[in-house]
């Protein structure tokens, strides 16, 4: 048995160093998968061929190549990742996580699958998620429910469920998720993980099954800072397919000025989630960053522009699927999914258009200048992902208002389109993993990279794991 | 709290192609309701002087060159369905023999 990699950086020296070779480390994976994943539950589709033959291409090519040579040509070499359901892999399925696309094989695959893989990058596997990324628990996946790896009677998150329980579970190195309403924040301060929500338009969403179109971003897990900064540099970049498209700066200071927004630490934040940032705040006082209150009044109205828009977008999107040229019928929509659409066809029809879907997008104007105004006094905000740690399986799954008002604290990014990196920091006194996120203007990932870096030397960060059982 | 009607939810359904279960149908209306609820709670914000934004990034009229470029061939077009005829999708009847 291998000792399993916690970074890029580890991969790679290893593999040079001949400590493993590239297949002994796809197997090491999918033993592991074998023998845990069949109670924890993160896999849609395991890859199994693709990632032996992926592997093999590249123990080939170690042999032949000088390491500065290859890792120049291939960064991401040998780095195993598995992708959410929502990513269209040629020839490999893709369900979204619903029963409408279950034997769907796309005919092409996603622009960020395609860069990850000529980086080098192997694919485990396809992973569990809420159903067309409909949920903040993973108990929405037509399929099943993905457990959290850090005990099984509690949600991973969602709707990236399998994708960041399978990095927590050591099932892959990191994963791709997708973030519309903090699908990728969340199950990564309930998983343990880090999990990156970039820019709007930042990373190509050419391949990627569309949620809402305004708010949809990609986004990923991995173990350490060093781990996203690598994988942004891979990913950041234009194929001409996204309209959106934006490079992120290279802004980096010694000092910050972190805003803390006071709507954010209200009565509704667990008390443990409030003590635990308050420690990292302290923490962020101590080495000279500057840690100023501010208060941000229209956040508070966040969810509910987020509630309108997003079903609005949704109701849209998912007309393209009349099982025409592919998947089922459109009776095969779970029962979230027909709530959301007829939500969105709803405050988009004659008569309610301008109470709520004109009133949302005017609002949406209101908090983006909030945000815009409140970076002119400081470089970051730093808030709760949640106001809670992870819930319990069904405990909100049959209120579906009290699920929505679980994304209070992510939505404020989506609707912005401002990055936040979810940074895991602490524990629960049940052992399950607490953290906070670090918000920024537009396109500023390297400067949330550094003061992520900045942290993780303060407190000599070690990735931590579960055993699983 | 004012209700949406059961009336309203099955034109809605029909309006969106989506298939209700009848037995479904008291539940649905009391989820849409607290959820619509808790969204008229934007009525309190004054948005006389302000405008929608439909987007976050500002970017205007992004184009790309009017250049030809390799596209799916048929055979994968067609690839995820059976229910096609001579390389066509087939679809249900809009017209009737005799319109």
């Amino acid at each position: 048995m291998i000792n399993l990699p916690n970074s890029i950086e580890e991969t790679q020296q290893s593999i040079f160093e001949k400590k493993f070779s590239c297949v002994e480390l796809v197997d090491s994976y999918l033993n592991r998968i074998r023998v845990f994943d069949d109670r924890i539950k993160c896999f849609l589709t395991v890859s199994e061929e693709q990632a032996y033959d992926k592997a093999k291409w590249i123990d080939n090519l170690v042999s032949e190549n000088q390491k500065d040579d290859l890792l120049n040509k291939y960064p991401l070499l040998g780095a195993v990742f598995s992708f959410k359901d929502l990513f269209l892999t040629k020839n490999i399925r893709t369900t979204a996580g619903s029963k409408i696309l279950e034997s769907y094989i796309p005919q092409y695959s996603s622009s960020v699958y395609e860069n990850i893989m000529k980086a080098g990058g192997i694919l485990i596997g396809k992973t569990n998620c809420d159903a067309w990324a409909h949920g903040s628990s993973g108990e929405n996946s037509d399929y099943f429910p993905t457990k959290n790896p850090w005990n099984y009677d509690y949600v991973p998150g969602g709707s990236s469920s399998g994708s960041a329980a399978s990095v927590t579970s050591k099932f892959c190195l990191s994963s791709f998720g997708t973030e519309t309403g903090g699908s990728v924040r969340q199950p990564a301060n309930f998983c343990g993980v880090f999990g990156l929500k970039p820019t709007y338009g930042s990373i190509s969403r050419y391949g990627v099954i569309a949620m809402s179109s305004s708010l949809d971003c990609v986004g990923y897990f991995t173990n350490t800072t060093d781990d996203s900064s690598k994988i942004f540099n891979t990913v950041n970049i234009s194929d001409g397919f996204d309209a959106n498209f934006s490079f992120a700066s290279k802004k980096i200071k010694s000092k910050y000025n972190i805003g803390i927004p006071k709507e954010f630490f209200d009565n509704n934040v667990d008390q443990q989630v409030k003590a635990n940032i308050k420690k990292a705040i302290s923490i962020f006082e101590k080495n000279g960053h500057n840690l100023i209150e501010v208060s941000l009044p229209h956040t508070k109205n966040a969810i509910d522009v987020y509630y309108i828009i997003q079903p609005a977008e949704v109701s849209s999107n998912l007309s393209r699927y009349d099982g025409v040229r592919y998947g089922n019928s459109r009776n095969f929509f779970g029962s979230e999914a027909v709530r959301r659409i007829l939500l969105g066809t709803y405050v988009l029809s004659k008569g309610y258009y301008d109470e709520y879907y004109l009133k949302a997008m005017k609002v949406r104007s209101i908090l983006t200048q909030e945000i815009n105004n409140v970076f002119t006094n400081v470089d970051f905000l730093l808030a709760p992902v949640s106001p809670t740690p992870a819930f319990k399986l069904g405990e909100k799954s049959k209120n579906p208002l009290q699920m929505y008002l679980s994304d209070i604290f992510t939505i404020t990014a989506n609707i912005v389109g401002i990055p936040s990196l979810s940074i895991p920091y602490g524990n629960t006194d049940l052992g399950l993993p607490l953290g906070f996120q670090i918000m920024g203007p537009r396109n500023c990932e390297n400067t949330i990279f550094d003061i992520s870096k900045k942290f993780e030397s303060y407190i000599n960060f070690v990735p931590a794991f579960p055993n699983l059982s | 709290m004012k209700k949406i009607s059961k009336s309203d939810i099955i034109k809605l359904s029909k309006l969106a192609k989506v298939s209700i279960d009848k037995s479904k149908l008291s539940s649905i209306q009391d989820e849409i309701s607290e959820i619509l609820d808790h969204l008229s709670a934007l009525k309190e914000i004054d948005t006389s002087k302000v405008k929608s934004t439909s987007q976050s990034t500002d970017l205007k009229n992004i184009f790309n060159d009017d250049e030809v470029q390799n596209s799916l061939f048929v055979e994968d077009v067609i690839s995820a369905t059976n229910n096609v005829y001579n390389n066509l999708f087939k679809i249900d009847a809009i017209l009737n023999k005799d319109d």
